[in-house]
């Protein structure tokens, strides 16, 4: 099985109490990601400082992204209300090994 | 102490960002915009000073608080944020705790021992919505406020 490079992102928690997770929404640029954008729930453990960290090559429906892609996260509440979107463009994103190489001969 | 309406000017000194008029239940009302996570802060006049007289007339500091309460308009429920703001406190910094429309409403509250017996007086509720006793900008109108969700940092690619 292939290894998918890792790409990682973070950013500092909603401050909001009632925030129950975040979500990653993904556009291929040069479309503007937005709420309809295609997503993934990443959760909202935080570290010691507060930020969320986030590994996008192992992130499922992310890893198989090869382009270049405009991303947001969006804070979360219990009953479904999302956040502003904070966002970054033009990411090249690659998570899609390239083809195996022959077997191994011994000479 | 008269269960009245509590004659005070409720005054928002800390405002989340830009206000607009709103109408609400056919009165026009100023609508103030945050995000949950952030410090507000409301004042209100000293009653003894806007109403010296009547309710006030007995208006006691030893014994009254201020009671101070949010009520959430599009879901019908309200969140308590202190009952216990002393008398010669006439401004309070909290969060509102969720989104949606909020208004703040005010009272104070009375508690006297008499034979080991606790009495609890209330006066009526001073909401921001009325006009009567809210004041935007130094002029007597009704406010409320609407709370967006906080949102994320920037995303940062280490």
């Amino acid at each position: 099985m292939a290894k998918a490079a890792e790409f990682k992102i973070r950013f500092l928690a909603s401050d909001s109490p009632d925030v129950t997770t975040n979500k990653l929404y993904w556009v291929e640029a040069p479309a503007p990601v937005d709420y309809t954008s295609p997503w993934v729930d990443v959760g909202n453990v935080k570290d010691v400082d507060g930020f969320i960290n986030v590994d996008l090559g192992a992130v499922l429906g992310v890893h198989q992204l090869d382009g270049v892609f405009n991303i947001g996260v969006a804070a979360v509440d219990d009953l479904g209300n999302e956040a502003d979107m904070s966002k970054a463009n033009d990411l090249p994103l690659d998570f899609v090994a390239p083809n195996p190489v022959g077997n191994i001969e011994i000479l | 102490m008269k269960a009245m309406k509590l004659l005070m000017i409720i005054i928002l000194i800390s405002i989340f960002s830009i206000a607009h008029a709103q109408t609400w239940e056919g009165i026009d009302h100023y609508l103030y915009y945050g995000d949950t996570g952030k410090d507000i802060s409301v004042a209100w006049a000293d009653p003894k000073v806007i109403t010296p007289e009547d309710p006030f007339d007995d208006y006691n500091p030893l014994t009254d608080v201020f009671e101070l309460i949010i009520y959430n308009k599009d879901r019908d429920y309200t969140v308590k944020i202190s009952d216990v703001i002393p008398a010669d406190v006439f401004e309070w910094t909290f969060k509102v705790p969720k989104v949606g429309h909020w208004v703040p409403k005010i009272r104070v509250k009375r508690v006297e021992t008499v034979d080991g017996v606790d009495s609890i007086e209330y006066t009526e509720w001073s909401e921001s919505t009325d006009p009567t006793v809210a004041q935007v900008n130094g002029i007597d109108r009704g406010w409320w406020l609407f709370a967006w969700l906080d949102a994320t940092g920037p995303i940062i690619i280490p």
